[in-house]
């Protein structure tokens, strides 16, 4: 460990940081902001659920480094940009979300949605009110899982040459040189140990009406 | 008014489930459907809110086809209990309630005030307020189930066996508090079970359904035990409506209560025994409200609550000659026990009474029937 080479390289470590948090952060927020209408419509018709679920699972098998590779040949972007993890990450995430969205306005008992129509909510009003709250413990629980494995999926691009934590890895190799490598995986795993925090910290604010349970 | 007429509703592979239904539910009164499972009852219920459309026929309400109306429109004039309350987990009980009203447009503030009257109103206190469905019993759920279709202050109510998911001791309590609600509401009401005894408890007038989704009998609660249209719905209303039929006739006014000696708990053994015209002596409380009967043979000392035989009922002045039988039929020594509204005591009656009382309701149900 030679601790001189990182209080050299703090800015650069810092810049690093922020923008693997962005990296692995911004596919997550695009993401479920595509899953929720697209698992609606997956919950609500049998035809799309199909077409959804399969097209996601199918995804989830392209290797993530063969999905920065192949995206500039396939949308246009140069190598190097960025925008490439973003949107293979968002794809991994949307891919994952669809299915949880699905699963949770699954959750929502028959007899309350019957209520609800009874007592005249319209179908979007019945969504927004009703069933995405009763879906945010399950919702809540995968979105978790999704943030965490962005962070290790966004280290890979490294490969690509994007900025993020994971150049500290490869510089490490690179120049047989272990202070890098530790550095990236401590703060990987800082990284990753925040986010999951914020999303358990935002889904216990938005589910206080539950059971109080041990978190997991 | 709720009117059907002929009114069906047969799914795609040829099921009927309702056949030519016409019906009238009186403005401010309860219609309870009530028949056997796959009868239609509940069918018929969902089609007037139109959670299940008609193959034919119109439903109206004071008039006016709810097939024109727009759907949230229509059903948000319209109160709906469900089995399970269906409550909305993710909201606290005022929330609960007060949804049905600010979807009718209430401001918040009016709102909030409308839900805590019908929160008392169905008799929960106020600390339940700011709880969540998951912690409350199903008797209270079922309340908050029905104050919330209230709170719009609907003209029309659907319950779809509003009572059937509680125990039986909750279900009378509450079948009794919503009578007593509906009797100052006065609302529309349908109602779905599958319970005979509830329909005829609580039902202005009762529709019997047989299976094929076809009516068999509209009827007064009254009527449909004395006059069954058929077969079906003489078995359906079942073996004791002689007896139940008696759930309908006042007690007589002239009836002759005679005086009992009572006593106070802690009276001593001796005097227990002096009062006593029998073997058994009547025991009340310090507000003269009965307790149960003592058995002064048994007793060594003062009278205490172990001493007491609980098995009579109690029949209050203003009911039923079937709670003044029943009263008199569980009491140790066949005297029927008879209280005031208050409950305090007011005297016996013995069997002879009570089967002569029996006599002289003979004459009514000739006159009905000639």
């Amino acid at each position: 460990m030679k601790f001189d080479w990182i209080i050299q390289q703090s800015g650069t470590i810092a810049g690093l940081f922020w923008s693997h948090l962005v990296l692995s952060l911004l596919p997550v927020l695009i993401g479920l902001a595509l899953a929720l209408p697209l698992g609606w419509i997956a919950q609500r018709s049998g035809i799309f659920k199909s077409i959804f679920l399969g097209g996601a699972g199918l995804l989830y098998t392209i290797p993530a480094l063969a999905l920065f590779v192949l995206l500039p040949g396939i949308i246009g972007t140069k190598i190097l940009d960025p925008m490439n993890v973003v949107i293979a990450l968002t794809l991994y995430t949307l891919a994952l979300l669809i299915r949880t969205v699905s699963d949770g306005l699954d959750s929502v008992p028959e007899e309350t949605l019957q209520a609800a129509d009874a007592m005249g909510y319209r179908a979007f009003h019945r969504l927004v009110a009703v069933e995405l709250p009763i879906a945010t413990p399950v919702i809540a629980a995968n979105l978790r899982v999704a943030v965490v494995s962005n962070v290790s999926v966004v280290s890979v691009a490294a490969l690509i040459g994007t900025p993020q934590l994971g150049l500290l890895f490869s510089q490490g190799m690179q120049q047989r040189f272990l202070t890098p490598i530790i550095v990236g995986i401590v703060l990987c795993l800082i990284l990753a140990v925040l986010l999951d925090g914020l999303v358990i910290f935002l889904a216990a604010r938005l589910t206080s009406w539950q059971p109080r349970k041990v978190q997991s | 008014m709720i009117t059907f007429e002929n009114v069906s509703k047969q799914y795609i592979g040829g099921a009927i489930a309702v056949n030519r239904l016409s019906l009238v539910a009186p403005t401010g009164k309860l219609t309870v459907l009530v028949g056997p499972s796959g009868c239609g009852k509940t069918t018929s219920l969902r089609m007037v809110n139109r959670l299940i459309s008609p193959s034919s026929g119109t439903i109206s309400l004071n008039g006016e086809p709810t097939s024109k109306m727009d759907v949230a429109l229509l059903r948000r004039r319209i109160g709906y209990v469900i089995q399970h309350a269906g409550l909305f987990p993710h909201r606290t009980v005022l929330q609960n309630i007060a949804t049905t009203a600010l979807l009718n447009g209430i401001k918040p503030a009016k709102a909030r005030t409308i839900a805590l009257e019908l929160l008392e109103r169905v008799g929960l206190a106020l600390d339940f307020a700011d709880r969540y469905p998951w912690q409350l019993s199903g008797g209270q759920q079922q309340r908050v189930g029905v104050a919330r279709a209230l709170a719009s202050d609907p003209e029309f109510m659907l319950m779809d066996e509003p009572f059937s998911a509680v125990d039986p001791v909750v279900r009378l309590q509450l079948q009794d508090e919503f009578l007593r609600l509906q009797r100052e509401i006065g609302k529309t009401i349908i109602m779905v079970t599958h319970d005979i005894d509830e329909a005829l408890k609580l039902g202005d007038q009762v529709a019997v359904f047989r299976t094929g989704g076809e009516l068999a009998q509209v009827a007064s609660p009254q009527d449909l035990l004395t006059r069954p249209a058929d077969a079906f719905v003489a078995d359906f209303v079942g073996r004791d409506r002689g007896y139940r039929y008696l759930g309908f006739t006042p007690m007589s006014h002239n009836l002759a209560l005679r005086s009992e000696p009572t006593v106070k708990l802690g009276e001593s053994a001796q005097t227990a025994r002096g009062l006593a015209t029998d073997q058994w002596i009547l025991v009340v409380d310090a507000a003269g409200r009965p307790l149960g009967w003592a058995d002064t043979s048994n007793l060594q000392a003062p009278v205490q609550m172990s001493d007491l035989n609980l098995s009579g009922t109690i029949a209050p002045v203003d009911g039923t000659l079937r709670q003044l039988f029943d009263a008199t039929l569980s009491a140790p020594i066949r005297r029927g026990v008879v209280v005031s509204t208050e409950g305090t005591f007011l005297g016996t009656v013995s069997l002879t009474d009570v089967v002569a009382a029996l006599g002289d309701t003979q004459p009514a149900l000739d006159r009905r029937v000639s």
